[in-house]
């Protein structure tokens, strides 16, 4: 008899552990930044990127890309954006290298080419500085609803996420933990 | 008599609790509620509107929320706008759950003041509505003790 509810006992825990497992493994996903729905098709991106080539984010596709607005001069949320997306390439190792930081110039006069490759380069050598000319920032500018004032040293701040597709598919703040980041990229990357 | 004034501060202070409590809770009653999906929507033709100097019809310029609500922000215009975190594409939807409470003015791309007010406070339930209570409630019943010790002392026996 105590044998029996033995075996009884260990039959439900394998059932519930089981469960719970399929329950978890099934659970969909919910992004966790502000989420665009249906996705946005990102407007097209023609820059020059901190080692000179040209840049065009339409290249970018079959990559998730992570596209920041801000400036090299930047005393707090820059640095602190930079610096949780560099954190979130940590978490996802490996996975990282399908996965494009993108930085556009807010500040195109103080902003050259060298010093985006500098400031870039703190965080991680991958990322990318983007300038251009002033009509060419201001397009891409005007194309993701940035705002900029005081000589680029007031901007929006938003993160955008724009998966393999091309399609952004939500928006970050710049408080937004690493991990977090780090899963919902780690997410996008299955295709879904 | 000592444990008779105890207890008489102490329905004094518990009734004095209920009232504060509950009059505070008439007062703050839309956030006694489940959180919800809300929905935003930014008629067409907001962004000239604006640029005109006019207001949107039909978007208040600061709403409050509980905490755990889901604000949905849905975009008819053109162009994309800007509220607070939500960046909304042209003809598209952003969605964002509210996970910290805070009352805070954010930039915002469809009001003519650019400012929209958002307030996130959380739940009202019965459990707060209690803490409430006692929150009022005991410190006044020790109040009240105090007040009676002062004003009517206790007389000694006399053998």
């Amino acid at each position: 008899m105590q044998r029996k509810t033995l075996w009884i006992g260990v039959a439900i825990i394998v059932v519930l552990v089981v469960a719970t497992a399929v329950v978890f493994l099934t659970q969909k996903h919910t992004l966790l930044g502000a989420v665009i729905n249906p996705p946005s098709h990102a407007a097209e991106i023609n820059l020059t990127d901190n080692n000179g080539k040209p840049f065009a984010l339409s290249n970018m596709q079959g990559k998730v890309v992570l596209l920041y607005f801000g400036y090299t001069n930047c005393p707090d949320e820059c640095p602190l954006t930079m610096a949780h997306i560099k954190q979130a390439f940590d978490i996802l190792g490996d996975k990282s290298k399908d996965v494009q930081v993108v930085m556009v110039s807010t500040d195109p006069v103080r902003d050259t080419q060298q010093a985006l490759k500098d400031f870039m380069a703190k965080f991680n050598p991958s990322f990318l500085g983007l300038t251009g000319t002033p009509e060419e920032l201001q397009k891409a500018w005007k194309d993701y609803g940035v705002t900029v004032e005081n000589d680029g040293e007031t901007h929006s701040t938003f993160l955008y996420v724009i998966d393999q597709a091309g399609n952004i598919r939500e928006t970050f703040q710049p408080d937004t933990q690493p991990d977090s980041i780090a899963t919902d990229v780690r997410f996008l990357l299955t295709g879904k | 008599m000592l444990l008779k004034r105890i207890l008489i501060a102490s329905v004094f202070g518990m009734l004095f609790g209920i009232v504060v409590s509950e009059i505070s809770f008439l007062w703050l009653r839309q956030y006694d509620r489940a959180p919800q999906r809300i929905e935003l929507t930014i008629p067409a033709g907001t962004a000239e509107k604006i640029a005109q100097g006019q207001a949107a019809p039909g978007i208040p310029t600061d709403m409050g929320f509980v905490l755990g609500d889901t604000l949905v922000v849905i975009n008819q215009d053109i162009v994309a706008h800007q509220l607070g975190p939500l960046w909304i594409p042209a003809t598209s939807t952003a969605s964002l759950q509210l996970q910290q409470v805070g009352n805070l003015a954010f930039q915002c791309s469809f009001e003519p003041t650019h400012y929209f007010g958002l307030d996130v406070r959380a739940a009202l339930d019965t459990s707060t509505r209690i803490i409430g209570i006692l929150e009022a409630g005991i410190p006044m019943g020790i109040l009240a003790y105090l007040y009676g010790a002062l004003v009517w002392p206790l007389k000694k026996r006399t053998s």
